[in-house]
Parts: C-alpha cells; sequence; structure tokens
C-alpha cells in the first residue's frame, strides 16, 4: 500500500516534474529561435549590405553632430594673438620634426682677398719676370726684417721696370721662396676602410667562394671515379 | 665546367648590380584611385540632414542648403587640406571661409569637394566679411600694394585687392587681409571656381551682417 502511494505519489510526482521540464525545454527552445531569428533578421541585410559595399551606419548616429561642431572639430582652432607675435610654435603644435639630423658644420671659407694676401700663389720659374712684380710687392711687408738687402727693395717694386734688369732677379728670388713653404698643408690621414664592403668586393668575393667549391667539387669527382672504378 | 663558371660569374654580376642598386627595383605604390587623400581623411562622406541645415542656418555657420561635408578625422594642421570630388556631379560651385575658425571649404552642387586651413588678416589688416562675387581669377598675380609680392592663383574678391590666393600656410602667420590657402589647393580651387561664383566670408564678430549683404 505504501509502496503504491509512494509509488503513485512518485508517479505523478514524476508526470508533474516531466512536464514542468518539458515546458522548461520547450520555452528555451522558443528563446533560442527566436534569438536566432532574430539574428537572421538583422544579420542577413548587414551582411548583403556589407558586401555590397553600401553604408550601414545608422542614420542619426554618425551624423547627430551639428554642422557647427564638424567644422570645429576640423579646425585648428581660433588664432590668438600670441600666436602672431610668438615665433616658437607649442610643442602641441610641432607633429614631427622636419630634420632628423642635423647637417655636418664645416667651417665658412675665409674670404678671397684674405688669403690672397696671407699666402701668394707660387711663381713659376718660367715667368719670374711678370711673377715678380705682385710678389715683391708684398714682400716688404711680410719679409722685411729677414731680408737684409735692402738696396732692391724700393724702385724694383712697380710693374712697369720689371722686364728690364735681369741683374736685379738672383738677390730678388729669396724672398720669394719663404712664403711659398708655409701653404704647404699638412698630412691628410687616410679615410678609414668602410664597414660593409662594397658591391664589387662581394661580387669578388662571391666568385673566389664559387670557383673555389668548384674546383673542390671537380677534383672529388675526380679523385672518386678510379676509386669505383 | 665552363659552362658553371660563366653561370656564375652571370649570377655573381646580377648579385653585384642588385646590391649596388644599378638594376632598377619595382617601387610599391599605393592605390592610385584614391592616392592624393591623406590618411586621416575619410573616402566617404556625412550627408546632412534638415534639421542639422536649419540649425546651422540658424546659427549663421550656413546661409544656403548643403547635402553633404566631407569626413575629417582629425584636427586639420597648417598646410594641410583635403580634395575629394569623386561622384560629385557638376553644378554651381561656391566657398564657404570661417575665419574665426580658419577653415575653407567648396562647395559644388551641395556636396563639399575640399577643405583645408587658412590664413586671414591680421588684426590691423582684417579680412572682411561678407558674400563676395569672385571678380577676376589671375594665376600668377603679383602685388601692387605689396611691392610686387607673389600671390599665385589668385581669385580676386573685392576691387582693394583681398583676394584667396596660395601662400605658405603655416602657424603664426597671418594676411595682409587676403585669405591664404595652401598652394596646391590653390591650385585645384583656381581650377574649380570660375568668374562670379560667390565666395562667403563668415567672421562671427558680425554674424548678423551676412543677411543685410
Amino acid at each position: 500500500m505504501t509502496a503504491a502511494t509512494t509509488s503513485s505519489r512518485s508517479g505523478r510526482r514524476l508526470t508533474a516534474k516531466g512536464r514542468a521540464r518539458r515546458a522548461a525545454a520547450r520555452r528555451r527552445k522558443m528563446y533560442l529561435s527566436a534569438a536566432a531569428a532574430m539574428v537572421v533578421v538583422v544579420g542577413a541585410p548587414l551582411s548583403v549590405a556589407g558586401y555590397l559595399g553600401v553604408e550601414n551606419s545608422l542614420p542619426g548616429v554618425a551624423a547627430a553632430k551639428s554642422f557647427f561642431a564638424m567644422m570645429a572639430d576640423r579646425s585648428p582652432g581660433e588664432r590668438t594673438k600670441a600666436e602672431l607675435t610668438k615665433t616658437k610654435r607649442p610643442p602641441a603644435a610641432i607633429s614631427r620634426p622636419k630634420q632628423r639630423a642635423l647637417g655636418k658644420v664645416t667651417k665658412p671659407a675665409p674670404p678671397k682677398e684674405l688669403v690672397e694676401a696671407l699666402v701668394p700663389p707660387p711663381p713659376k720659374i718660367g715667368d719670374a719676370p711678370l711673377a715678380l712684380a705682385p710678389v715683391t710687392s708684398i714682400g716688404p711687408m711680410l719679409i722685411t726684417p729677414a731680408t737684409p738687402g735692402g738696396v732692391v727693395i724700393p724702385p724694383q717694386s712697380p710693374p712697369g721696370g720689371g722686364g728690364g734688369p735681369p741683374g736685379v732677379e738672383p738677390p730678388t728670388e729669396p724672398p720669394t721662396e719663404p712664403p711659398t713653404e708655409p701653404p704647404t698643408e699638412p698630412p691628410t690621414e687616410p679615410p678609414p676602410p668602410p664597414i660593409v664592403p662594397e658591391p664589387g668586393t662581394w661580387a669578388t668575393m662571391l666568385l673566389g667562394f664559387g670557383l673555389t667549391g668548384l674546383m673542390l667539387r671537380r677534383r672529388r669527382r675526380k679523385t672518386a671515379l678510379p676509386q669505383l672504378a | 665546367m665552363v659552362v658553371a663558371v660563366a653561370l656564375a660569374g652571370l649570377a655573381t654580376a646580377a648579385a653585384a648590380a642588385w646590391s649596388s642598386r644599378i638594376l632598377d627595383r619595382p617601387v610599391t605604390t599605393a592605390s592610385s584611385e584614391l592616392e592624393d587623400l591623406p590618411a586621416w581623411a575619410d573616402s566617404e562622406r556625412t550627408f546632412l540632414t534638415e534639421a542639422q541645415i536649419i540649425q546651422a542656418k540658424a546659427h549663421g555657420a550656413l546661409d544656403r542648403d548643403i547635402e553633404s561635408v566631407l569626413n575629417v578625422r582629425k584636427q586639420m594642421q597648417y598646410g594641410e587640406f583635403i580634395w575629394n570630388d569623386r561622384n560629385v556631379p557638376k553644378g554651381p560651385v561656391w566657398v564657404r571661409v570661417d575665419l574665426k575658425r580658419q577653415i575653407l571649404s567648396v562647395f559644388r552642387s551641395g556636396h563639399e569637394i575640399g577643405t583645408t586651413v587658412i590664413l586671414y588678416g591680421a588684426t590691423e589688416k582684417e579680412t572682411p566679411a561678407g558674400v563676395f562675387p569672385v571678380l577676376a581669377k589671375v594665376k600668377d598675380y603679383r602685388s601692387i600694394t605689396y611691392d610686387g609680392a607673389p600671390m599665385p592663383y589668385t581669385l580676386m574678391l573685392t576691387g582693394d585687392g583681398v583676394a584667396i590666393h596660395g601662400s605658405d600656410v603655416r602657424w603664426g602667420a597671418a594676411t595682409h587681409g587676403c585669405i591664404g590657402v595652401p598652394l596646391p589647393f590653390a591650385a585645384k580651387l583656381f581650377g574649380q571656381v570660375s568668374k562670379g561664383d560667390q565666395v562667403v566670408v563668415i567672421s562671427d564678430q558680425d554674424p548678423s551682417e551676412l543677411a543685410y549683404r
């Protein structure tokens, strides 16, 4: 009896449980199918629009800004009075340095007149009488203490009589030599070899290795052949 | 053997030529269609609603109907501009100049086709506000008032020399009353605008002035 009641009770309970479970399952299925339907309904047109390249943004979301705000967004801002008087830009306005590395600084060449005055061009032996005139004109200025023979200096310097006296040449030649000596340049150091080999070097290296490999291969084949025989 | 050496020689020569850039290497190029459009500019445009236009008119930002504006995804810097008239039909052209925001926009049949940052007159030489039809177009104009200063691609607005022209648009610069635009933009604008087209110069100091002109 008790067992039957329990069984009947349990049976009844079971059926109730089963019904509830079935209802829950049905509800779950309904929710799932509703969600799937929603996905299909919303997704299909969007995917089609995306496939066709149609703009699919919702109206009123992207275009909610006013025309005024759109113009203000793209504007660099209002110009201030300070902007016109200051010469340096604010740090925020500088996007990128224009020059990444500074150029090589070389000393400016001294003016030509100065160079010529300090270091006169060396006279050639062939045109000695012609070159004499300018040289001697500078000569007394630079080398007056060095030349003991002051006899020669004044009258011969004007170019008018330059070609005339050949006997004057030997004494005037010594003063011309000293100014030619100083301009000799200091010996420049040889430039360091480049770290990366040049393409030509690469090519030669590759050719050499290739030839070596070929020769080795050839020799091995030659030595291998008699063994086989 | 000879053939192998010859091939090796050829290969080395080719390698050497390649490494020394004697051979022309293919240059990778961007897509040609929108190559002159900067990365921060959208190829699409924003269409305005009726309400937005009414609002803009009420604020004095617009004095006529427009259809769309270009999408600019950042704050433009001095010297930058966008020009995009793809798929925009031919039609009436007008230019909107906002002095306070330092922005110029070109519209063709209601669609914005170009925009840039401008230079405008300094405080003592202010750029006049109002609606000005383009009086004349001169490609290589030299200023009469300012010692023959070059004013390339001049669109003359007033009789006393106020014009839109190409100039070096940079931070901290101002004009003597003209409207300066970047030179490449000035060239495009010069090609687009014809004599008689209207230029609307808006200055926030006198918003009512627009209505009376």
